[in-house]
Formats: structure tokens, C-alpha cells, sequence
């Protein structure tokens, strides 16, 4: 065996085991809105949750840390950042910084204006209105409370959102055609079938991920499971992926 | 024949290997997850890279 078998050996063997991507919390919950071709992603962080809503022109994070909420809304002109604890909202804009107590009525006006006058505010709400999320989305819900928090600050008006206020249609009954899968692949498009596809990989690195949490480094018997079970489950996505978009 | 067979082999090693690190690259890269091309497009570079990795460490007859 020369060297560079063992180099190249050493590479492919890097190239085929996935490291956590543990740097920014873990992820909880990963979904893609087609409406606006948003990404939403939330991340259990140390002490609390963050939310992150990532659209190509604008990024909106909301993240709890115990009682301090921080609301960051980030586009090309610059980031705009909404404070809030039991005791002080903190204002910060490209155009200034303030802070308010409660109490002081003059300064929490300087404060919303500050938020109102910026552009990615009246952005950031209508972003999160457009969403093609259905209220059965676990995420919804906290998004269009960062909506009315950013329509309250800013002195707006938050539209009432029908998707709450509407109840679900009754089902209709209907005939279609079933396979043993869940979904017959010859029914779906290849964007479905990458959707689905994604899904599933992603699924199961976050099993992967959680599978080695507690695990040592010297528990190689466990950890060669938690490897195998992402390895199967990986490769059943695959080629399940293979065959949704394969010629029949 | 031969040559064939080995070409056949090392391209389901580079398959598995692009299978097993396809879900850490969609979950590095959440434009890949939502755009398709993105996402094949590193599939492709993923297989190519894998490919010739496989090709390089692949043991050969050593000649006399």
C-alpha cells in the first residue's frame, strides 16, 4: 500500500462520516415555504429557542433566552435589532440606538419610530403574511406573533390572518389510486420528489445527530450503530430518490 | 471484461458514498434542500469527487 492510498483512503473515510453541525444549536424543526421560497428553521439554543425565517433578500430571527427576547431583521441595508426583557425595550437600527423602560413614554416613542421608520420592518411583516404555511404548521403560529409584535412596535395594523379565523374544509370523499408506499412516485413531479427526498435526509441526520449526543468516543459498538442506521436510512432515501425520478 | 466490472464497482462505491454525505450537505446548505438544481448540482460534484477518490485508492495489479 503506498502513501497516497493512504492519504486518499484516510480522505474518503472523512468524506463518509458526517460531523455534527452542533455549532448554532441544535436543529428542530427544518421547512421550506414554496410561496416565497422561504426557509424556516428552529433551534434549540442553549437556554431557550431561535427561530430563523431566511428568504434570499431577508433574514428574520427570533430567539428566546430566558426572559430576553430578540427580535433581528437583517437585509442588504443593514440589521435591525428588537430587544425586549421584563424590564427594557432595546432598539437598534442603522439609523441609532434606544432604550426604554416601560415608564418612559417619551423614549418608548423614539423607540417605534426608530422601528417603524426602518423599511425592512413593513418587509419583514410582509414576508411572514405571504407564507403558504397552513395553520396546522407547529411554526406558524410563532411567526405571525413575531408579525404582530413587529406590526405593535411599529405602530401598524396586523391584518387578521384567515388561516386561523377559517375553519378546515370538511374532507370530500373521492376515489384515487394507492400503492404500498405512501405516495405513488409516479404521480409525483421531480421537485416533489426531491422535496420528499430532502426531507427524509434531513430526518435522518437529525437522527444520526441525536443518536451520538451522549455517546463517548470510546462506545465505538454504539457508535457504529448510530453510523449503520444513518447509513441504511441515508441510502434508502437515495435510492428511493432514484427511483421517484427514474423513467417507467 | 474485467476493467468493466471495476468501473461498475467503483461507481456504487462513489453512489454510497455520495448517499451517506448528501443529508450532512442539505443540512449545511438549506439552499440546497430547497432548490433541486443546488441540490443536484452538488450531488453531481459530490459523485465526481467521490468517484476519482475511488478510482485513485483503488488497488492495481503492480507491474513487473
Amino acid at each position: 500500500m503506498t502513501v497516497r492510498s493512504v492519504v486518499l483512503g484516510s480522505l474518503l473515510a472523512a468524506l463518509g462520516t458526517p460531523v455534527p453541525a452542533a455549532a448554532q444549536g441544535k436543529l428542530l424543526h427544518h421547512a421550506i415555504d414554496r410561496q416565497t421560497g422561504s426557509i424556516v428553521r428552529v433551534f434549540q439554543t442553549g437556554d431557550g429557542a431561535r427561530v430563523e425565517l431566511e428568504s434570499p433578500s431577508l433574514k428574520i430571527t427570533r430567539e428566546a433566552a430566558g426572559a430576553r427576547v430578540t427580535t433581528t431583521l437583517t437585509d442588504a441595508a443593514g440589521v435591525v435589532s428588537v430587544t425586549y426583557d421584563r424590564r427594557t425595550l432595546t432598539v437598534k437600527t442603522p439609523a441609532g440606538r434606544v432604550s426604554a423602560t416601560p415608564q418612559q413614554t417619551g423614549r418608548m416613542e423614539q423607540a417605534r419610530r426608530l422601528v417603524a421608520n426602518a423599511p425592512v420592518t413593513g418587509r419583514a411583516a410582509a414576508l411572514i403574511e405571504r407564507l403558504g404555511f397552513g395553520a396546522d404548521t407547529p411554526v406558524l403560529p410563532l411567526l405571525l406573533t413575531t408579525r404582530t409584535f413587529l406590526a405593535a412596535v411599529s405602530g401598524r395594523t396586523a391584518p387578521r390572518d384567515l388561516r386561523f379565523a377559517t375553519p378546515a374544509a370538511p374532507p370530500v370523499p373521492g376515489l384515487m389510486r394507492v400503492s404500498l408506499g405512501q405516495q405513488s412516485s409516479g404521480t409525483m413531479t421531480p421537485t416533489q420528489c426531491w422535496n420528499a427526498y430532502a426531507k427524509e435526509a434531513i430526518e435522518a441526520y437529525k437522527e444520526y445527530e441525536e443518536c451520538i449526543k451522549d455517546k463517548s468516543w470510546y462506545e465505538i459498538l454504539d457508535n457504529m450503530a448510530c453510523g449503520a442506521i444513518y447509513d441504511m436510512r441515508a441510502i434508502g432515501a437515495f435510492t428511493w430518490w432514484l427511483k421517484c425520478v427514474a423513467i417507467n | 471484461m474485467r476493467p468493466f466490472i471495476i468501473i461498475v464497482i467503483q461507481i456504487l462505491v462513489s453512489a454510497f458514498l455520495t448517499a451517506s454525505v448528501m443529508p450532512l450537505i442539505l443540512v449545511t446548505t438549506p439552499a440546497a434542500a430547497a432548490n433541486p438544481r443546488l441540490g443536484l448540482g452538488l450531488m453531481t460534484a459530490v459523485l465526481l469527487v467521490s468517484f476519482t477518490l475511488v478510482a485513485l485508492v483503488w488497488p492495481r495489479r503492480k507491474r513487473r
